[in-house]
């Protein structure tokens, strides 16, 4: 049996374990029919699709898509080294453009306060202060386009 | 007189631009369509004959120096863009090409909510009832009207200043808070009264006419599916328009197609109570997105027609094609995701796998592999299934999207199959804010059993996936092509 390890959006991770041997995939106890485009259920043809993005691997079956979010340990001992100090750090949630900026550095806010708007898709977003504090750096100038997961605003708490 | 066009400019790009050079193509006519920067490799510039190079599909100057310099003699402009300009719409005129629509009058009369509505009450079309006066007289005016009412600002918009009034004795009190906000909000107190219409159903007639005076109306469409305004299922015939209901829709189509001389395809849109009362809305002066569930109820190509009518054509459309026959749903496929609040999502299509099937059309701009980006519209396709009974296309429909692989952007599709599926609509029984009003069912629900399979086809892919140990490059894995995935995956059986 292999095991495949992800993790849930929440933090905690899951583990299964499987086999794929002889035209059967075995979870746990239980054994489908599987090749490379469908597997069966209970006599049902249900084709699927895999994809991977980075650590996402994402399935597409029945209908639905399922993403796992594999563990790499080094990535994750990287991302929980940043965790500490980047409670105040906002990030795009999907690529787009600056629109305005609300804040300055040095300025304090409060969780919730705007700090800046972005367009993405012809839809504007307005992003906010995840905790109270000071603006330590804002990393994007009004026109900038950035990436998905691109810092945008770091905000020092008062306790740091 | 009439002449036959050689060469389209179609004003447009993604699934509109990619289904009107389909029809020009069927017609014997070239197709020459612009292209910016984010579409240099964009799937509507492989179906069309020849495309241009602009800066912006907004770009009035380049768009008519391109359809000049290609030969056109008339231009499409889709939806969307410059299909409502009047301007765009005169300066093709003046440029010596013909624009594939209205005339710059009517789309300038349409374009303004007040004059449309003035425009459609002297047609006949009848319009929702309202009273404006002095606010002495604003119970008279209120009878009037009739009850539920909305007491609205005058110089309103955003909800500020609204008042809803269901009985008369609430009527003064409204009047006099809905003043009071219009007076802060606006700077200005004038209200007026409006007919609350519970539950509205959005209905809309597709209209069509010639430079002969030909008008014709091919019936309703179902569009009350709608979120934040954006229309998500759509379907022709509409469940609860009865045939003498429809005679009067019709009717009402016809009365605009020749209040305004309109030449092309356009729409009147309507909304419909729950005693058969239908009021004007307005008129769209162009395609719909969702016109193909019109094309297959009645046996046409609304985009042939309208080339046909530029042309000068006379169009004589026998009564058989102007009765729905079967029915025909389109659900509209949006990179986004349903349950993160509907954000947009981009990403490289690495599976896009449309479904075939005995009463399937797919709209579409995009293939496997293309990057849905950030610069235009989220829709990736539509999808439209046509059956002899309703209940027949909403099942090929279903199985159409579950049949639908797409990876490397989240979609609407499990949330447009949980409407297809839910008893509301399977019975007809849902209004214009049926969907806002009720998120939760069709929000997500967890299928441990599904997801724990799911789970093993990712372990068996990222295991076969991950850069051998000894390769030693140090190289990320990048995003494998979905054909590359499936080769790999089919080489379990022989290396498991």
């Amino acid at each position: 049996m292999s095991q495949f390890t992800y993790q849930e959006p929440q933090g905690e991770s899951t583990t299964v374990e499987f086999e794929l041997k002889d035209g059967q995939l075995r979870i746990g106890d239980e054994s489908h029919p599987c090749d490379g485009e469908a597997v069966w259920l209970d006599g049902r043809r249900v084709p699927f699709a895999v994809s991977r993005n980075k650590d996402i691997v994402s399935v597409w079956l029945d209908g639905e898509v399922y993403s796992f979010i594999t563990q790499d340990p080094r990535r994750r001992a990287a991302a929980s080294g940043q965790a500490g100090t980047g409670s105040g750090s906002v990030t795009a949630q999907m690529p787009g453009k600056i629109l305005s900026l609300a804040v300055k550095p040095g300025e304090s806010v409060s969780a919730g306060q705007n700090l800046l708007i972005m367009e993405s898709m012809k839809m504007e977003l307005a992003l906010n202060a995840p905790i109270d504090g000071t603006v330590e750096a804002i990393e994007v100038v009004i026109g900038q386009m950035v990436a998905q997961g691109e810092l945008l605003v770091r905000i020092a708490s008062p306790e740091a | 007189m009439s002449s036959k066009f050689s060469t389209v400019f179609i004003a447009n790009r993604g699934e509109i631009a990619v289904r009107i050079a389909r029809t020009l193509r069927a017609m014997g006519i070239r197709s020459v369509a612009p292209y910016t920067d984010p579409d240099a490799y964009a799937y509507h510039r492989e179906i069309v004959d020849l495309s241009v190079y602009v800066p912006s599909y907004l770009d009035a100057d380049a768009l008519l120096e391109a359809a000049i310099s290609q030969g056109a003699q008339a231009l499409h402009p889709g939806y969307g863009f410059l299909s409502e300009s009047a301007d765009f719409a005169r300066r093709c005129a003046d440029a010596g090409i013909i624009f594939i629509g209205p005339s710059p009058e009517a789309i300038t009369a349409m374009g303004d909510k007040l004059t449309a509505k003035e425009t459609m009450r002297k047609a006949g079309l009848p319009l929702v009832p309202g009273w404006s006066g002095p606010t002495d007289q604003v119970e008279e005016g209120a009878q009037s009207v009739g009850f539920p009412l909305l007491v609205k600002a005058a110089a309103g918009g955003g909800g500020k200043g609204m008042r809803l009034v269901r009985q008369p004795a609430e009527l003064q009190e409204a009047v006099t808070r809905a003043q009071s906000e219009a007076k802060k909000a606006f700077g200005d107190e004038r209200v007026f009264l409006e007919r609350f219409i519970e539950s509205p159903r959005h209905i809309e007639v597709q209209i069509f006419g010639d430079a002969h005076g030909n008008a014709y109306c091919f019936g309703e469409r179902e569009c009350s599916l709608q979120r934040r305004y954006q229309k998500i299922v759509e379907e022709a015939p509409s469940a609860v328009v009865k045939p003498q209901l429809r005679t009067r829709l019709v009717q009402a189509g016809v009365d605009a197609v020749k209040a305004l001389g309109y030449v092309g395809a356009g729409t009147v849109e309507f909304i419909l109570d729950q005693d058969d009362n239908f009021y004007f809305l307005e008129v769209n002066t162009r395609l719909q997105v969702e016109h193909p569930v019109t094309e297959l109820v009645y046996g046409i190509d609304l985009v042939n027609l309208g080339i046909r009518a530029a042309q000068g054509e006379a169009l004589e459309i026998p009564e058989s094609f102007l009765q729905p026959r079967g029915w025909s749903i389109e659900a509209r496929i949006y990179a986004e995701d349903p349950d993160n609040g509907f954000l947009p999502s981009v990403g490289k299509l690495s599976a896009f796998r449309a479904p075939e099937g005995p009463g399937l059309r797919i709209d579409t701009g995009f293939r496997e592999g293309d990057e849905v980006s950030i610069h235009f519209d989220p829709m990736l396709a539509k999808l439209i299934s046509y059956g002899a009974t309703r209940e027949e296309a909403r099942g090929r429909l279903l199985s159409a999207l579950r049949d639908f692989a797409v990876l490397g952007v989240t979609t609407n599709i499990p949330y447009l199959v949980r409407i297809l599926q839910h008893p509301s609509f399977i019975d007809s029984q849902f209004h214009t804010q049926f969907l806002e009003q009720n998120i939760t069912l069709f929000t997500k629900a967890s299928d441990p059993s599904k997801e724990r399979l799911a789970a093993a086809l990712a372990g068996a892919y990222a295991k076969k996936s991950q850069p051998s140990n000894g390769s030693g490059n140090g190289a990320s894995i990048s995003i494998p092509r979905a054909e590359q995935a499936w080769a790999s995956l089919n080489s379990w059986r022989n290396n498991g």
